[in-house]
Parts: C-alpha cells; structure tokens; sequence
C-alpha cells in the first residue's frame, strides 16, 4: 500500500533535516586516528613476535595488519569522497526517491514516532537456503552514528545454537556491506535512497564464503565440544550423559550401555583402554579401579581358577 | 544531451554526462561499462526498470547497480 501523503511529507521533511546534520556533520574532518593507532600497535607486536621467533603469532598478526591497512585504505577513500559530494538533496528529490523504493520494493513504511524508514525485501535465497524476507530499518536520526541501519529477519533461519547470526554476512542484526560500503556512503551523501536500499538488498543478495560470519555448508553445523570440528546436523551426536554435541570421532560409545559418551564424562581402562561411561563404570569391585568392570570380572576369574589349581594341588 | 550517470560498481559514482541523441541503454552501458555484461547489473532509467532498446531523453537519471555485491565480516 502506498504511504499517505502526509506522511511522506513528513517523514520526508525530518529525513531531509537529518542529511542536512550529516553534511554539516561530515564538514568537521575526523581522520581515522584509531585505525591509524590499530595499525601501529599491530606493527610493534608483529616485529616483537619476528624477534623472539613465534612464527604462529607473527602470521596471525600479519594477517590482522592486512585487513586493518584494507580498511585503512577504505576510510580515507571515504574521507576523500565525502567531503566534495555531500549535498542536501531537495524534498522533491527525496519524494521521488521514496517512489523509486516503492517501485523496487513490496513494503516501505515511514514510522514518524520511532524515526525510522523500513523497505521489506523478498525472500533472499543463497544457494538453496532461503533466508526468508528481511527488513532494512534505517534510523534516520542515527545518521551520525554506525547504527543507523538495522537488518532483521522476519523468518529466521538461524544456525543451530546461534541465535546472533541470520544470513551469513547479518550479525545482531547488522549487515556488513563489505565491497558495498563506498557505494552506500556515495548514496547518502546525495540522498539517493533508492540505490542505498538497492545497494543493501544486492549484498543480502550476495554470498561471499571468504569471509562470512558462518560458511552455508556450515549453517546447520554444530562446533564438538571436544575437539572443535564442525559436524553437521546429521552426523552430530550428543553424549548421553551431559548432553553436549560432538563429532562421530569424540563420541565413544560405552561397551555396556552402547550410548555415546564425550571425554569428560567417560573413563578410559588403563587394561583394555576401552572407554566407559562414568554412570556403568562404578560397578566395578574395589580390588583394581584403574580396570574396567570386564577387565575386573576377567582378573577375578584368573584369580579364582588360580585358587582352584591351590586348592587341588 | 546530459544525462545524470550513477555508477554504483564500486565507489558509486554519479556524473553528469554528455551523450548523442537517440542513444540507446544497451549502447550507454557499453560505453561506461565495456567490460561488463548487462546481466550482471541492475540498470534503472529514472528509478524505473528498463530494457536495452530504451532511447534515453535529455535529463534522464540511469542508475546502474552489480546483482552481486560482497558482503564481509565486520573489520
């Protein structure tokens, strides 16, 4: 349903005020000190850990200075873009914007009291998953801010035992636009809010497995809790006991009870170096309790046969 | 004529440009964009869906968006 005209109007009106704080806003220079600071401690630590020869930490370390100078590089990309571009666009201009939205998208709402413009995308499939319809809240009272844009879900499809995480680049309900920021940043310093929700739609849109908060083939995985992997839903088992997830390798299942146990609660035979849960292990006489209840049960027979053969001699 | 050229591959930029008349969608993006496929783009001719054979008028706004843009893990 198309939005009334008063309420276009004024929720146009206070967007429009609200570009104009951020243009005003953005004339105050702040360079990306921090980054800047980021990256010269990670440099220190990094000739530290080359010096005392801790080659792991030093690759680590490596790594996060790479990404911490592309993201460097991106900050003063949009410094450089902001400045000369940022306009406050005309509330024609914006009036035009909010039909282009509704063009693109099925549902756009203005809500004057929570200050926030809401598009509604279609499902977003990603190979094969489908994620289901998302909704791009924008604040436009929180332009000065980094959260200014929400990203929910209206039909999760979470990973198992993730409740933060619904496609693989929305965390807390915060997409990170990745290669699209430049693009958003351009979008609104000319008021273009038609390709900004575009523009967040097509990164929803876009899978990129090098560096999502959780690969697809892993979305319906669970973590072992003893050894770490990745198991997916279908090859996952949980210990009997404490109920935790582990993986077919951790799993031991108890030659008693014949159900899957992890590390913490089973008990290893120092004879037969059979695992045992701890609730079957217990049976076990006092005489040797460092042996399985088998291992017991074999050496009282050895013993008793022995004591026969006294016996008789 | 002068058109208005958003180009939201990348840095997103947007410039006024000049182009013959009778110009063609199919024939800007082939300008702007020679190595691209139209597949792989969203192109809007004044916020609106268009085809290839669309004459573009003086004036008009061609918005031109990839499908597929990379999302990351926060830095």
């Amino acid at each position: 349903m198309p939005l009334d005209l008063r309420t276009a109007t004024r929720g146009l009106v206070a967007i429009q005020a609200a570009l104009a704080r951020r243009v005003s806003h953005q004339q105050a220079i702040t360079l990306p000190q921090g980054r800047w600071q980021r990256l010269c401690r990670l440099q220190i630590h990094y000739q530290l850990a080359c010096q005392r020869g801790w080659s792991a930490a030093a690759a680590h370390l490596q790594i996060q200075w790479q990404q911490q100078l592309g993201w460097f590089e991106t900050d003063l990309q949009v410094l450089q873009r902001r400045l000369p571009t940022a306009v406050v666009p005309s509330l024609r201009t914006l009036y035009d914007e909010l039909q282009g939205l509704e063009q693109e998208f099925e549902q756009v709402t203005l809500d004057l009291a929570a200050t926030t413009l809401t598009v509604t995308t279609d499902a977003i499939v990603l190979e094969d998953l489908d994620f289901g319809p998302f909704a791009l809240r924008w604040n436009w009272e929180r332009l000065p801010t980094d959260d200014a844009l929400t990203v929910v879900a209206l039909e999760p499809l979470r990973p198992d035992g993730r409740d933060d995480l619904t496609h693989p680049h929305v965390l807390d309900d915060r997409l990170c636009v990745g290669d699209g920021w430049l693009g958003l940043e351009a979008a609104l310093a000319t008021g273009r809010l038609s390709d900004y929700f575009v523009i967040l739609r097509q990164v929803l849109r876009t899978y990129n497995f090098d560096s999502a908060y959780q690969a697809l083939t892993h979305w319906f995985a669970v973590t072992c809790h003893d050894c770490g992997t990745q198991v997916t839903s279908d090859d996952r088992r949980s210990c009997a006991q404490c109920s935790t997830d582990l993986c077919d390798s951790c799993a031991a299942d108890c030659p008693d009870c014949n159900e899957p146990h992890c590390h913490r609660c089973q008990r290893t035979c120092d004879d037969c170096e059979a695992a045992w849960c701890r609730a079957c292990w217990p049976r076990t006489t006092g005489i040797a309790p460092e042996h399985c209840p088998r291992c017991v049960v074999a050496a009282n027979s050895a013993l008793d046969l022995e004591d026969e053969r006294d016996d008789e001699t | 004529m002068r058109l208005l050229f958003i180009n939201n591959d990348g840095g997103g930029f947007a410039d006024e440009i000049d182009v013959t008349d009778g110009l063609t969608v199919r024939q800007l993006f082939e300008q702007r964009l020679p190595q691209g496929q139209p597949g792989d783009y969203l192109i809007r001719v004044n916020r609106q869906p268009t085809t290839g054979d669309t004459v573009l008028q003086p004036g008009d706004r061609v918005t031109i968006t990839p499908l597929k843009i990379e999302g990351a893990e926060a830095g």
